[in-house]
């Protein structure tokens, strides 16, 4: 195999500077008729694309230099991607997917005004095939001294080594993670939704702001469309799924459900899920790293199968991170890592996400997060403090309707709440049918450590009802939470019966 | 459990004609060429440098070290140009420095080489050049600078000969800039499936054709300084 593909001949010599450089602006004619100005100079150039940002640095223009087979299939993806598959215009939460997709805007397609030293400089596949997206929001950037600017590709805040070489102020804790892996659930949701996958989803592919908790997913342009042939890039090493490591499927939505629960479990947890210590081949690292990102992959927190656990184990096992996460890593990289269809889906990964967003608790010193709940200790793992038992605890019970039964019957909603000093009750935890991706975050009630006492403190404007002594809990009014006290949240449909208890007592 | 290392060699020749703008070019090079693999968080990650000179003795000026350690070399031209020696040292570094695979232990990946010269070698080299060819201590990738540098002698090295016929900082730069999208590309894309051949069906009774093959690594096209030697 030849190690370099041919270049094309050289450019012809550059006019003379002037005293002060200067920049030089082309002009593209889009598909749709308008025009834009870019800078002629290159800003970043990818394995398929080389990037420049428009005049007023709002949106970047992506020129395709790989060789395809047809390149007509490539701009009717593209044109298929702007249209009717776009999430970012009409819709009530087009405002919402517009922060979190870099999603494409335009196509130039063969424009012949382009100058055609340009095409030949940077190796521009002809026909010429353009694509104009908006740039990333300012704070996916680092910024150096030098006002250098770098994107906050996921990877700076996984890798041992270059998470080393973030600032501090940026590295975020684990709630702010569970906030950007939300975000990124949700997008992943979403492009499943109309049938798309991303299908080269990795930490190169997702901006994430763990300061903030935020997160983008970027390179929309090679999507799989239904009714188009799958694109040929077949993804980023690590983030590839079993079955197309092994060459038997191409990328599709399955696919992605494994590279959106790697990049979970690496975000949460800083290392890979598969990478463990087993070896398959000493022939050569290639065929060694075949065999264990594809057909013999194997999870390194496998609960039976301990041959790729890491030695010594990791500091904090999956299990830290609550039983809902724990079941769907167990559900991706156990039971589906070679059945793609039993893999947990993105709404799934949702849903727990923001499940175990109600079991975190701050830690004694102040600045980390982590997740209390039943069976896990009071030890904070990233501060090494540990908390002052006892801590209360919320499990949410649904209310169901029997026909024909006079009585409150109730059911495990498998939900709970941990409960800190200063924590808001919220309307999703007091009604089983309201969701948080969007209900108002106004609170219906809060936890405060009063002298000694634990307290829920009810703030809406309804009644809750202390079930035991058949009293109502009026606005304003408080209770002391006891071992066993239950309390009817809401009255509205959906009401839930909350049943407290202490862990560490 | 750390990710795979990549290790890269750098062979540079120092001899007397490489004195003035070349050598300059040639540090500031690779001081550039360090400051932009910082910048790639998988390169950071798993890249990791060693320099070799050669002048009139063959010198591992920076063992293999990984890049948020790395100090560019303060390297100085002069003296004749012994390109054996510093393929057999490279050999040595290889089998000394690069962990190799075993039942027991996951070893580094392949690693990236990068030789430049400018002139004909002034000792014996036909057997190391042998050894490097036969042995393919990994992905080797081996320019003549200049007037003076024959392409064919660096053949014996390698398939992969670029020539670089003016020794212009300019030309130095794009090089490095080349290296560095190089190593950035190889530490990114390494152990990726090779995309899918084209669909061939299953002959009548036959189980379905093997999956495709694991691809080698490929690298960017060199700039146009930079012509592929055939």
């Amino acid at each position: 195999m030849a190690l370099l593909s041919k270049p094309k001949s050289p450019p012809p010599p550059p006019p003379p500077l002037p005293s002060a450089p200067q920049q030089k602006f082309l002009r593209a004619k889009l598909a749709d008729g308008s025009t834009l100005e870019f800078d002629s100079e290159p800003l970043a150039s990818g394995g398929e694309k080389i990037v420049f940002f428009t005049k007023d640095k709002q949106h970047v223009v992506a020129f395709f230099f790989g060789h395809v087979k047809d390149p007509g299939e490539r701009r009717r993806r593209l044109e298929k991607i702007i249209g009717p598959y776009n999430p970012t215009i009409g819709g009530a939460q087009a405002d919402y997917w517009r922060k979190h997709f870099c999603w494409p805007v335009g196509i130039i397609d063969n424009d012949p005004n382009l100058p055609a030293d340009f095409i030949k400089r940077h190796n521009i596949f002809k026909p010429v095939l353009g694509v104009v997206a908006p740039a990333y929001r300012s704070n996916f950037f680092f910024k150096d001294r030098t006002g250098n600017t770098r994107e906050k590709k996921g990877r700076w805040f996984t890798g041992v080594k270059s998470r080393k070489l973030v600032p501090e102020e940026e590295r975020g804790n684990l709630l702010t993670y569970l906030q950007c892996c939300s975000v990124m659930a949700s997008s992943v949701r979403r492009l499943h939704f109309a049938g798309l996958a991303h299908s080269d989803l990795s930490h190169n592919n997702v901006l994430i702001d763990p300061k903030h908790g935020d997160a983008t997913v970027i390179d929309c342009d090679s999507l799989v469309v239904p009714g188009l042939a799958p694109p040929t890039v077949m993804g980023t090493p690590g983030y590839i799924a079993p079955e197309v490591v092994a060459g038997k499927k191409q990328p599709s939505i399955e696919t992605d459900l494994h590279a959106l629960a790697v990049l979970i479990y690496e975000s949460l947890l800083l290392r890979h899920p598969l990478m463990g210590p087993k070896v398959r081949s000493t022939r050569s690292p290639e065929e060694d790293d075949l065999l264990s990102m594809g057909a013999q992959a194997l999870y390194v927190e496998h609960p039976t199968d301990a041959t790729n656990h890491l030695k010594p184990g990791p500091e904090i096992p999956v299990s830290r991170l609550g039983p809902y996460l724990q079941k769907l890593f167990i559900k991706t990289f156990v039971v589906g890592l070679h059945a793609p269809h039993l893999r947990a889906s993105a709404s799934e990964w949702e849903k727990a996400l923001q499940k175990t967003l109600d079991l975190i608790h701050p830690s004694p010193d102040g600045k980390n997060w982590f997740i209390v709940a039943q069976g896990l200790p009071l030890d904070c793992p990233f501060s090494k403090r540990k908390l002052a038992a006892p801590v209360p605890v919320a499990a949410f019970l649904r209310h169901i309707k029997r026909p024909g039964s006079e009585t409150l019957d109730f059911k495990d909603d498998e939900h709970s709440l941990t409960v800190w000093n200063g924590q808001y009750l919220y309307p999703w935890h007091a009604r089983s049918n309201v969701s948080p991706l969007d209900a108002k975050r106004e609170p219906v009630g809060y936890f405060t450590f009063h002298q000694g006492r634990w307290y829920l403190v009810n703030q809406s404007n309804a009644d809750m009802v202390l079930v035991d002594t058949r009293d109502y809990l009026r606005h304003g009014h408080h209770v002391e939470l006891t071992p066993g006290l239950r309390v009817l949240l809401s009255l509205e449909d959906g009401g839930r019966l909350a049943v407290f208890d202490f862990l560490g007592a | 459990m750390s990710v795979r290392r990549l290790p890269v060699y750098i062979l540079a020749d120092c001899s007397g004609s490489m004195n003035g703008a070349p050598i300059e070019s040639v540090k500031s090079g690779i001081r550039s060429l360090h400051n932009e693999l910082m910048g790639d968080p998988s390169a950071v990650e798993c890249a990791y440098l060693s320099v070799i000179t050669f002048d009139a003795n063959a010198q591992q000026v920076v063992p293999l070290t990984e890049l948020a350690s790395f100090v560019p070399p303060d390297i100085r031209a002069g003296g004749t140009t012994s390109f054996g020696a510093a393929l057999k040292l490279l050999m040595d570094c290889v089998d000394r420095e690069v962990q190799k695979t075993t039942p027991e232990k996951k070893g580094d990946w392949k690693p990236l080489i990068f030789i430049f010269t400018d002139g004909e070698p002034t000792d014996d080299w036909e057997a190391h050049a042998a050894t490097v060819k036969q042995r393919r201590p990994g992905n080797l990738i081996a320019v003549a600078c200049g007037e003076k540098a024959d392409p064919d002698v660096l053949k014996h090295v390698t398939d992969t000969v670029l020539v670089m016929k003016e020794m212009t900082p300019d030309a130095f730069k794009q090089f490095f800039k080349w290296v560095s999208a190089s190593i950035k590309q190889t530490s990114q894309k390494i152990g990726a499936p090779a995309p899918a051949p084209d669909a061939m069906p299953a002959a009548p009774g036959m189980p379905p054709p093997p999956p495709a093959p694991m691809e080698g690594i490929s690298l960017p096209p060199p700039p146009p300084q930079i012509v592929i030697h055939v």
